[in-house]
């Protein structure tokens, strides 16, 4: 039985005019998605039932009716801020990248998507960086078997953290745009605290990041990953901050004292400067760690993994970066030949990019990127995947 | 380890599990070693300070108490007072004096060697060593028997809810509560957890939120106008309050949980109408020692007005250089004691106005928010970097107000957001007289006072695990 009765684009189209949005700014991201009524009745049935548990407790003790009440409301009120599709969807239109950073951005989105039908065949699964959004835009937006899941610094840690949103997709093959710029890129531990809960996983990702030199940054990080699966209120305290920052004016005040709000420099300066100084050696084995993990993780579930050597722009190709380009390539190639179903296509395979064809430091202009697309596809189509 | 950090979560629920199956002798003997261990995570050398001032006035405290010939009595005190401000002016003051010193000479022509030494300064020494001569001062008034359980005296002294940022706790009131088996009560217990509970929220929600406002403007103080720096002394005031309160109202609650109490050392400093009440509220284990060790000794109030103004000016001035080694901290204390000493000048020549009412709550309501600003031309003077700052926001403020900009928009929504519930509350605790008071609201509002609380801690908490501002006293 169908349960989906509400076309979610339409619905923010419309919320989109009564804001005064921008026409396309939130419901283009979310196009050809429905959103299904069992999200709405579940979290309904949810609040009734603690609501008669609400009226039941008034046989208790009074102290422990008390104590019973407290969790009681507390327990409504994350039903009203958090688990259901409204509130996320209100806090999109809310809140943009300049209140909350582009990551929280981001999440915010990939929590509202959770609520979302998925499209009902997914062939290709690109997951990665803004930099795979980029590249895969124009062609997923005009292919429905072709689908986009990206958050902003992206990191190879978030392939195991996000495995089980990436599987809701049932996706035959996943493509993962992946080079120096990622797996020698220094670990960002505050993403972990708004990672999905990892109840499970939790003691292999203590494991596996108290085994490498980043223990004194990682400690904090996930202590308060730990208590976020706990406290949704912590967890998503960024979404209220930033709207008391937008309440209060925040942007303003801040603007004139210079001051930026948005973690991910954006300059082409900066992010040059990030591109010549944060990629090290030291990284790989410990991104590599999270790549094996998940390559292990889907390959279970018969999906094919492609990893399609990542490009950023030429003007960052330091001597640097170019040793470690070799050593990365070759640390990806013998990983994917331990796998049966993990391919990996080198940056000579398909096209190259120049300099003119990057938007700035990271990302390739969409119309590169359609073009890109078809070529890679078709390779794959020919040498690949049979 | 600091309260509002998870370590130390979990070094409390260890030590309090002990605690609750220890028989009083042997919680004793693990509250000193959790204690050790507590300063020691710091810095462990620092421990032997302790350990000095401990042996010192152990053995000082008897001695005082065995003497019958009072000559050899003030000895015996002099020596354990010399050996504890001596270490503390040696780890507080020595490059603060040498310092200034030889920019004296310098003034002179004379040329110096530069004497200084690297110095860290040992977390809470002036808590510690304030508390633990008491103990030898209380001794020697035969106000207080010493104990000659030598443990029992270094827990008094090393006591780790209020070891490193008071309250300063006297040795009469402290130590007769580690000697003697503690009752943990249900009321004691709900206490504790409110205490901590309102502390934390005091710190993790008030201060360090209002931090990020006081750090701003008195770090890049020129391109603030008036109103922005006064703003910005308005957030130091609450952050200041909200740090210090937090922090002794956690350090209490703690205590408490463990059937001990120690004295109230905030109540509500911002509502008063003079300085006189103003210390009465503020600190007040500090202010209450400085008055009983140091003011009265000197002979307070006794001796006509202008001995008086003496003992003032010399209580506050120590005082504030209490609070550290810089000269905005003498200032400081200047400033609070001229201002005591002109309410007192003042205060019999005003006129009184026999109002009631309405107009009597509006003149209260406008004495409180003049005295307001007095104060946090105080907060000023003590939250500058230096003497060049402090004169230049002052004449910021006098200057170049012009308060309507988006940043004076977005601190003053920022400090109502941050405040208004702890003014709230302390405004009920005022009329209740008690700090304990909201305990006895009627559950259905308790349970959403509670609920706003949690959520204001989880949602706009700073939980960075920011230091305690009075540890660097």
């Amino acid at each position: 039985m169908n349960l989906s009765i509400f076309n979610f684009e339409r619905i923010i189209s419309t919320v989109e005019k009564w804001v005064s949005l921008p026409a396309g700014s939130l419901s283009t991201p979310l196009s050809g998605y429905t959103i299904s009524a069992r999200f709405f009745i579940y979290p309904l049935i949810g609040l009734i039932i603690l609501i008669i548990v609400f009226r039941l407790v008034r046989r208790l003790k009074t102290s422990w009716r008390n104590v019973v009440r407290a969790v009681l409301v507390l327990l409504i009120l994350r039903i009203i801020l958090f688990y259901n599709p409204v509130s996320w969807a209100l806090y999109a239109l809310i809140l943009d990248t300049d209140d909350i950073g582009w990551r929280q951005r981001d999440i915010i989105k990939y929590e509202l998507k959770r609520y979302l039908d998925k499209p009902p065949q997914v062939n290709y699964l690109a997951v990665g960086t803004s930099q795979t959004g980029a590249v895969y835009r124009n062609w997923a937006r005009s292919h429905d078997d072709f689908v986009r899941f990206y958050l902003s610094g992206f990191g190879l840690p978030d392939l195991m953290l996000y495995r089980d949103f990436i599987l809701s997709y049932h996706p035959r093959c996943l493509l993962l745009w992946l080079s120096e710029f990622d797996i020698a890129h220094a670990p960002a531990f505050d993403a972990i605290k708004i990672a999905p809960p990892q109840w499970g996983y939790w003691p292999t990702l203590f494991g596996r990041i108290h085994a490498v030199p980043f223990w004194d940054q990682a400690d904090s990080a996930l202590i308060e990953m730990l208590v976020g699966e706990f406290f949704p209120e912590y967890k998503y305290s960024f979404v209220f901050k930033g709207i008391t920052g937008k309440l209060f004016g925040r942007n303003k005040a801040l603007a004139r004292r210079r001051i930026t709000t948005i973690p991910d420099g954006e300059s082409l300066e900066t992010q040059l400067e990030i591109l010549t100084t944060s990629l090290e050696l030291k990284n790989v084995t410990f991104n590599l760690s999270f790549l094996k993990d998940f390559l292990q993780f889907v390959t279970k579930r018969d999906i094919s993994v492609v990893i399609v050597e990542g490009q950023y722009n030429p003007i960052a190709y330091t001597p640097k970066n170019l040793d470690l380009n070799k050593i990365v390539r070759q640390r990806l190639k013998k990983l994917s030949s331990e796998f049966k179903d993990v391919y990996f296509v080198s940056r000579g395979a398909i096209t190259e990019f120049t300099e003119d064809q990057y938007r700035d430091a990271y990302h390739v202009k969409t119309e590169e990127g359609l073009h890109f697309t078809e070529q890679l596809l078709n390779y794959l189509q020919s040498n690949v995947i049979e | 380890m600091l309260f509002n950090s998870l370590q130390f979560i979990a070094f409390f629920i260890i030590v309090y599990s002990l605690y609750l199956i220890l028989n009083h002798r042997w919680q004793n003997y693990m509250l000193l070693v959790a204690s050790y261990i507590f300063y020691g995570s710091w810095n462990w050398k620092f421990l032997f300070l302790i350990l000095i001032s401990t042996i010192l006035d152990y053995i000082c405290g008897l001695k005082i108490y065995q003497e019958t010939d009072q000559k050899r009595k003030k000895l015996y005190l002099l020596l354990s007072i010399a050996g504890n401000l001596t270490i503390l002016g040696f780890f507080k003051y020595f490059n603060f004096f040498v310092h200034d010193l030889q920019l004296l000479l310098h003034q002179f022509g004379f040329s110096t060697h530069p004497v200084v030494l690297h110095i860290i300064l040992p977390v809470g020494i002036s808590f510690y060593t304030f508390q633990t001569m008491s103990y030898t001062i209380d001794v020697y008034r035969g106000e207080l028997v010493p104990t000659r359980r030598f443990f029992d005296l270094a827990l008094f002294v090393a006591f780790f809810p209020q070891l490193v940022a008071g309250p300063i706790e006297r040795a009469k009131h402290l130590l007769p509560q580690i000697l003697h088996p503690r009752l943990i009560t249900r009321e004691k217990v709900t206490q504790g957890l409110w205490l901590i509970y309102w502390g934390f929220f005091l710190k993790i929600f008030v201060a360090d939120n209002l931090a990020r406002i006081v750090d701003r403007v008195f770090l890049d103080t020129g391109s603030f106008n008036g109103a922005e720096v006064l703003l910005g002394l308005y957030a130091f005031a609450f952050q200041i309050l909200g740090d210090f309160a937090g922090y002794s109202s956690i350090a209490i609650g703690l205590a408490r949980l463990m059937g001990i109490d120690i004295m109230t050392n905030f109540l509500f400093p911002y509502f008063v109408t003079n300085p006189r009440k103003f210390w009465m509220n503020w600190h007040i284990s500090l202010s209450t020692w400085l008055r009983d060790y140091l003011y009265i000794p000197l002979g307070g109030n006794r001796r006509g007005n202008l001995i008086t103004y003496r003992n003032l000016f010399i209580t506050m001035l120590l005082g504030g250089l209490w609070h550290g080694a810089a000269w905005t901290f003498v200032f400081w204390g200047i400033y609070q004691a001229l201002i005591l000493i002109i309410y007192r000048l003042v205060s019999p020549v005003f006129p009184r106005f026999h109002w009631d009412g309405i107009l009597l709550r509006i003149w209260i309501f406008i004495k409180i928010i003049f005295f307001f600003h007095v104060i946090c031309a105080g907060w000023l003077i003590f939250r500058a970097q230096s003497l060049e700052q402090m004169y230049k926001m002052a004449g910021s403020v006098l200057v170049n107000f012009s308060p309507a900009t988006p940043t004076s928009y977005y601190y003053v929504c920022q400090i109502i957001f941050y405040t208004w519930l702890l003014l709230a509350v302390q405004i009920f605790q005022k009329r209740g007289k008690d700090v304990l008071s909201i305990q006895a609201i009627p559950v259905f509002l308790r349970l959403p006072l509670l609920l706003i609380i949690y959520y204001a801690l989880m949602m706009w908490g700073e939980f960075g695990a920011n230091e305690f501002i009075y540890f660097q006293f």
